[in-house]
């Protein structure tokens, strides 16, 4: 260790100023950082409230995306086999998935990559780790059919419309990972949205749960349709269904979550006012539906939870220590209000079949007004007591 | 120079202003009226023209007094009621908001024999109305042509309904069904036709726009509305 | 004859619409029809036209009367002289130009109640000879036509794949899986490239809104 340590700073002077790669410095600095805890402290968010520091945060999350990853490699994989007909075989969908999804990542961090290096560079900040969690979310929220051109564009737009005109990782508004997955969306509709992209086989057409739910005709049982479709409880849990790369999946997402738990990375309140919200939501839909009410309303709200991109986002998104809220009574309210949004998007909207992609963006524009009057409240409420003492 | 605040010259001076700019515009407006005029109306005929598919196609450039002259040679007027009876003595350029049970019918004839018949269709789509011209052939049976020429749907996904590829797609495809003898809605689908329906059952679905189901559903509901309208009058002109 | 047409002064009254105070991207006015009427560059073309003829012309008449304007009903008499300015162009392209009328609609008629123009008559035609309100209006016609212009072409290209209706992306791209960005045809993708136009503009110029 002393040896490395002492091999990098060695490297360290010819980046320093007046030396002849002084332009790069940053490189060097997120090599030096990364590996070795920095000796100094930031004065902006996010903050650092324990032993770790934001780098070390980063690669927790990088950590609890694990299951995900290795679940959406396998299940890429396992339904272009579904699909083929073909024979099952566990490594052999592991195969074909990760020659699916690698790529896909390689192309994220290559082009999101070089961007920030090039802002690091011309404005001579830090290079942030934050963005290997920015390009591994946004790799696992995009269909395993994307083309790869479309991929480096969207983290492209990502990474210089969510972040860097807003100065870089700590000061961007919303999460960069969805600004690109939602450019991608509105940019290049057809290949991200319907039923033809969802498994990696050209030609083969599956509609997600989400669409099937939505193209229920009024009269019929939306659940029997599921069914029909292939679709149970138990393997929308478990991820076995087509679907964005990691998004699939409830029980990885809820693996990543206990991991962000534990560590104390994620706050519990965020995840915990998406879930009320989505489950108070979609119980209104349920319970308080009329008989000629659109199918989609009569889906039983545990089974909202694990269809489509919920679970993801509501892990991984809404808990973004930047974009989200800051205080603790903020934090439930947004992540309330994201859960309710999803799902009125979900269900009444027609043209859009998920909703947690434009909700969690949508609320990440409120985040900094919701804190402002949980800290103006707070401060009414000190006062009022001060003066009640006096 | 005279005291510009006071009233008196104010109000000389808005008079002034008014009358000047007035007759300016009066004179503009009357004096391009007739080639305003043309302009709708060709906009109307160019579309119809369009969906009967003339034997031969009007070319892109061609002048405005030109592409009348082939309507006028090419195309009969009609007006007929909700019995599907022509009404004698109306034209579709009268037809007001209040003709609420009288519809246009447009007949194109190639010398003079009967090729197309031709009516407007317009109905709410995803985000907007959709608005169109459906022509049938002689038979009354088959469609020989559509368009679509104003909506506000998405660019690349239902907005693909102007475009060629899919308005090909009606080419052929019946809106009468020889087996129940009765009009049967004319169905865009998901995906490809060709996968989910065999034999006469084709005949009645359309391939749809991927990703834009809803758009389709649009489309299908006003083909349907409209071609129950018009069937009470094509139906007297099938010989079956 | 006290000063050439084209002094120095005279040409930093035309600059200054171009650059400096550029209506769109320094004073921030017209945004409005800059997002709506620029998915092609000939819609943006016409508008850009029909925007710098107005605000010229539109200068140069309420220039040459304002010494017998009464002050209190000035504003009215700015809006009859825009509105038959706009009037005027509107019935032409409906008689001449119908596609382009149609794609326009109503933003022809809103250059009318366009702040570039009644901005421009308020702050400069109600103050200066003819000539002076004329490069003046010219300056800031021509500052909003080049962002116009600027957003139409890549709007138009990257949305559409056409330029003023020709194909200039080649079919084997297409072939190979390009696909048009469906962002540039929908309002947002403006918002975004004027954006980069005022980052770019403000990088070069150094100016910063404090």
């Amino acid at each position: 260790m002393k040896f490395l340590e002492e091999q990098i700073k060695k490297m360290g002077k010819l980046f320093e100023k007046g030396k002849p790669l002084e332009k790069f410095y940053p490189l060097y600095e997120a090599l030096d950082t990364f590996l070795l805890t920095p000796g100094t402290t930031i004065p902006k968010a996010p903050f650092v409230r324990d032993a770790v520091d934001l780098k070390r945060v980063m690669s927790f999350v990088v950590i609890a995306l694990i299951p995900c990853l290795c679940m959406g490699i396998y299940n890429v994989g396992y339904q272009m086999e579904a699909a083929q007909g073909a024979a099952h075989s566990f490594w052999g969908a592991v195969a074909s998935g990760a020659a699916k999804v690698i790529p896909i990542i390689l192309v994220s961090y290559l082009a999101g990559g070089l961007w920030e290096v090039l802002f690091a560079v011309v404005r001579k900040h830090e290079i942030n780790e934050g963005f290997l969690v920015t390009g591994i979310l946004y790799a696992l929220i995009l269909p395993p059919t994307i083309p790869l051109w479309q991929a480096a564009v969207g983290i492209s737009f990502g990474v210089v419309f969510g972040k860097e005109i807003f100065g870089g990782t700590g000061m961007n508004v919303f999460n960069p990972a969805l600004v690109a997955r939602a450019f991608v969306f509105f940019a290049y509709p057809a290949q991200i949205s319907g039923s033809t992209v969802w498994v990696a086989l050209d030609g083969y057409t599956r509609a997600t749960p989400l669409a099937v739910a939505a193209a229920t005709p009024k009269g019929q049982s939306v659940v029997q349709a599921l069914q029909e479709a292939g679709y149970n409880f138990g393997n929308m849990f478990a991820g076995f269904i087509p679907g964005s790369i990691g998004e699939t999946s409830a029980l990885a997402c809820l693996m990543g979550l206990i991991f962000l738990l534990v560590t104390r990375v994620a706050s519990w309140r965020a995840v915990a006012g998406c879930v009320l919200g989505f489950l108070t939501m979609s119980s209104i839909f349920y319970f308080l539906r009329g008989p000629q009410k659109l199918a989609f309303f009569a889906l039983p709200p545990h089974w909202h939870l694990v269809m489509g991109g919920f679970a993801f986002g509501s892990v991984f998104m809404a808990t973004d220590p930047v974009s989200s809220s800051a205080t603790d009574a903020g934090r439930w309210i947004y992540g309330f209000l994201i859960g309710v949004l999803t799902v009125l998007i979900r269900v009444a909207n027609p043209a859009y079949p998920e909703g947690v992609m434009l909700s969690i963006l949508f609320m990440n524009a409120f985040a900094p007004l919701i804190d402002h009057f949980v800290v103006e409240n707070h401060i009414k409420r000190r006062l009022r007591l001060l003066y009640r003492k006096a | 120079m005279a005291n510009t605040n006071s009233t008196r010259y104010t109000f000389l001076f808005a008079v002034i202003v008014c009358v000047v700019s007035g007759v300016l515009l009066s004179a503009v407006s009357e004096g391009l009226r007739k080639q305003r005029e043309l302009n709708e109306e060709l906009e109307v005929k160019r579309n119809i023209l369009k969906a009967v598919a003339l034997k031969e196609p009007i070319p892109p450039k061609m002048k405005g007094e030109d592409i009348l002259h082939v309507y006028e040679s090419k195309i009969e007027e009609l007006v007929i009621d909700a019995q599907g009876y022509v009404v004698e003595g109306r034209t579709p350029g009268q037809l007001t908001a209040k003709d609420g049970n009288l519809y246009p019918l447009y007949i194109y004839k190639e010398d003079g024999l009967v090729m197309a018949y031709a009516f407007p269709v317009f109905g709410q789509g995803l985000w907007s109305v959709l608005y169109g011209y459906l022509a049938v052939e002689a038979d009354a049976t088959t469609i020989r042509g559509i368009t679509f020429y104003k909506h506000g749907e998405t660019p690349g996904l239902g907005g693909e309904i102007e475009k060629e590829w899919f308005q090909n797609n009606f080419k052929g495809k019946k809106i009468y069904s020889l087996q129940e003898h009765r009009a049967t809605p004319i169905i865009v689908v998901r995906g490809k036709a060709a996968n989910f329906f065999k034999g006469e059952a084709l005949e009645h679905h359309v391939d749809g726009i991927t990703a834009a189901t809803l758009t389709g559903n649009g489309v299908t509901g006003l083909l349907d509305r409209w071609i129950r309208v018009y069937d009470v009058y094509l139906s007297r002109l099938r010989k079956i | 004859m006290a000063e050439a047409l084209l002094s120095n002064k005279n040409k930093k009254i035309l600059k200054d619409g171009v650059w400096d105070t550029n209506p769109i991207t320094y004073q921030v006015l017209g945004i409005c029809s800059a997002l709506a009427v620029t998915t092609q560059l000939k819609t943006a073309l016409v508008m850009s036209f029909g925007l710098t003829f107005v605000t010229a012309m539109s200068n140069v008449v309420i220039s040459l009367i304002r010494n017998y304007i009464p002050s209190q009903i000035r504003i009215i008499v700015q809006l009859t002289v825009v509105s038959a300015l706009v009037i005027t162009i509107d019935q032409l392209l409906r008689a001449y130009m119908f596609d382009v009328s149609k794609q326009l609609s109503v933003f022809v008629g809103l250059i009318i109640t366009n702040c570039i123009v009644m901005g421009r008559l308020e702050a400069f035609a109600m103050g200066n000879p003819p000539w002076k309100s004329f490069l003046d209006g010219l300056g800031n016609g021509l500052g909003y036509s080049a962002v116009l212009v600027i957003i139409g072409i890549i709007r138009e290209i990257f949305g559409s794949g056409t330029l003023l209706g020709y194909h200039v992306i080649p079919a084997s791209f297409y072939a190979n899986g390009y696909v048009n960005n469906g962002m540039m045809v929908l309002a947002p993708g403006a918002f975004f490239l004027l954006g980069v136009i005022v980052w770019v503009q403000r990088a070069i110029s150094g100016y910063s809104e404090s």
